[in-house]
């Protein structure tokens, strides 16, 4: 007979598989009926991930378009392969990989559609483009599973922000198989970061901390007086909230565009070739 | 005062032997201490008041040593009753600048870094004459750096007279010692050096030039703390502690409080006997003062950019 292999799980920030730096964790069942334990972020678990997720937002937005989708891509692979084996349904495993591919192709192509060069009646040139917010704190709806999860950190990434997922413990062995697929994807570390634990106390902290640039909510993650509660506290420091429905169709661009930043641009061309100009 | 060099006293430097597990033992405990409510309000704002605000940089400005000086008199506007900094510290040749924007009746002091910073590998004629510079220009304090050559070769004698001399050449102001100890390898070496420094006439001893890395580690803090707290027991001098470099967040300042307190006792928990040399640290302990005050953590973003 075999001695049973208890299982702690970790939790995922800056590329590296962390516990909590508060030791705490919350009793879990896993897929197959076996107990096992799960971290629970703390605050500060939260708040170092900010730290990180916002020194590694620059390098991942830096990368090209190109080779930021040939990531989601792999990461797409990597679920394929694993499709069989997750703690979830094949099918759910198989509709996430499908969501990486779908986010894969929008890499190099959702800045070209959501720019613009705008319609002016005078004598300057006017353009919009959209760039990252910075770190985001996502959360998907349980019931959308793996999918969700990879929705809700898709979005934000494709718009080259960091992403910090938070998910129920309930849901942290999906978590960790989710981890495990993203850091063989070639994803820089810290620009994806999974936190596991209670999702409204973590969410309660963020509303209360000032680097954070965005709120990413996807159906029912959390009940209505915590939104209420992230309404007041984001009306504070101007911080976005994106509340999103439930994770059965991928992000149309008319919600990409809310988790980024669009930058209008004028320029005079009031001179050049202006009357009696030299040029 | 004049220190003469004497080879006994030279082989007793030499003789210290640091036994590492028990540093380690020691600094993890410390290490460990966690510091909450008042207390820590108390102890970030006395770490504020021990900064020697710093730029050293090829890169400094006139207009940014004046920034830095005005951050230094005022650390963060939306908090008015914080304590200013300890001082600011540059280049000699910005000393002037710094004494202009401080004013003559200044309660921040100004500390100019001299002696060749930060190799040290110009003859002593030039250290002196930049020595005496800094001092004429208005410097308070001078942080001079030790001849890490000739104290690796074993010349003990050159590098205390070259203390000695430049102690001479300070006057009134303030000597500063830089051991540099991430060039002088072991434990061993840092606790020589630092009874060397003691014994030429350091009134500080400051652990590196920040231009190296490793910089202020726990151990060679410890160590320094040590051969401070010997030569204190020996003749009822009290020497001054300055670590530099890599503290940038206020958690391991407030570690490196509780080692000096634990170490040396309270009569060096003032801004006249230990000093941080920083930077960055001055935003993070403000952000945790922001954060103490107003219960919402801060964004790096909101503080200025030194």
């Amino acid at each position: 007979m075999r001695t049973s292999v208890d299982k702690t799980l970790k939790m995922y920030v800056g590329g590296k598989f962390i516990r909590s730096e508060s030791g705490r964790t919350t009793p879990a069942t896993s897929a197959k009926g076996r107990p096992m334990n799960v971290a629970a972020a703390s605050r500060k678990d939260l708040r170092n991930a900010i730290q990180i997720a916002r020194g590694a937002q620059a390098g991942w937005a830096g990368r090209t378009a190109y080779n930021r989708g040939q990531i989601f891509y792999r990461l797409a692979e990597i679920l394929d392969d694993r499709a069989d084996g997750l703690p979830t349904t094949e099918a759910d495993t198989l509709s996430a990989a499908d969501r990486a591919v779908h986010f894969a192709g929008w890499a190099d192509k959702i800045t070209a559609l959501l720019s613009s060069l705008n319609p002016v009646a005078h004598t300057y040139v006017n353009y919009s483009m959209v760039g990252p917010m910075g770190v985001i704190l996502a959360c998907p709806d349980p019931a959308d599973g793996l999918t969700g999860m990879v929705e809700a950190l898709c979005g934000p990434l494709v718009m080259g922000n960091s992403v910090i997922v938070m998910v129920s413990a309930e849901q942290g062995e999906l978590a960790v198989a989710l981890s495990e697929a993203l850091a063989v994807s070639d994803f820089p570390g810290g620009c994806v970061n999974i936190l596991t634990g209670d999702v409204a106390s973590v969410i309660g902290h963020g509303i209360r901390h000032d680097d954070l640039d965005a709120v990413y909510l996807l159906g029912e993650a959390v009940d209505s007086s915590l939104i209420a509660e992230i309404h007041t506290e984001n009306a504070r420091v101007m911080r976005r909230f994106i509340q999103a429905p439930r994770s059965t169709e991928p992000a149309p661009p008319g919600r990409l565009v809310q988790l980024a930043e669009v930058k209008t641009v004028w320029m005079s061309s009031a001179i050049m070739g202006g009357g009696g100009a030299a040029y | 005062m004049t220190s003469t060099f004497s080879p006994e006293a030279a082989r007793e430097w030499r003789s210290a032997r640091v036994d590492d597990a028990t540093i380690n033992a020691r600094i993890s405990r410390v290490r460990s201490r966690s510091i909450k409510t008042d207390t820590k309000v108390r102890l970030l704002k006395l770490a504020l008041s021990m900064i020697d605000l710093t730029t050293l940089e090829g890169a400094d400005t006139p207009e940014k040593v004046r920034a830095l000086c005005r951050k230094a008199e005022q650390p963060y506007a939306a908090l008015p009753d914080l304590p200013h900094t300890a001082a600011v510290c540059v280049y000699p040749n910005l000393v002037p600048v710094a004494a202009a924007a401080l004013g003559a009746d200044r309660t921040v002091k100004i500390a100019s870094v001299a002696t060749g910073f930060p190799s040290g590998h110009v003859p002593l004629r030039l250290k002196l004459a930049e020595t005496e510079a800094a001092v004429a220009a208005g410097a308070d304090e001078i942080d001079m750096v030790i001849d890490r050559g000739a104290f690796l070769s074993g010349d003990d004698e050159k590098v205390f007279n070259e203390i000695a001399a430049i102690k001479g050449a300070c006057g009134k102001a303030r000597l500063k010692v830089i051991l540099e100890t991430g060039e002088l390898g072991t434990l061993d070496n840092v606790a020589a050096a630092s009874r060397l420094a003691i014994a030429a006439g350091a009134d500080f001893i400051k652990t590196s030039t920040g231009k190296i890395k490793p910089a202020a580690t726990f151990p060679v803090v410890l160590v320094m703390l040590e051969a401070i707290r010997e030569h204190y027991l020996a003749t009822g001098e009290m020497i001054g502690m300055k670590p530099a470099g890599g503290i940038r967040d206020a958690k391991t300042a407030l570690h490196h409080l509780v080692l000096v307190a634990e170490t040396l006792g309270a009569a060096w928990m003032t801004n006249e006997w230990y000093r941080f040399g920083a930077s960055s640290l001055a935003n993070d302990l403000l952000r945790q003062l922001q954060r103490r005050e107003d219960g919402y953590y801060q964004s790096p973003r909101r503080f200025s950019v030194d």
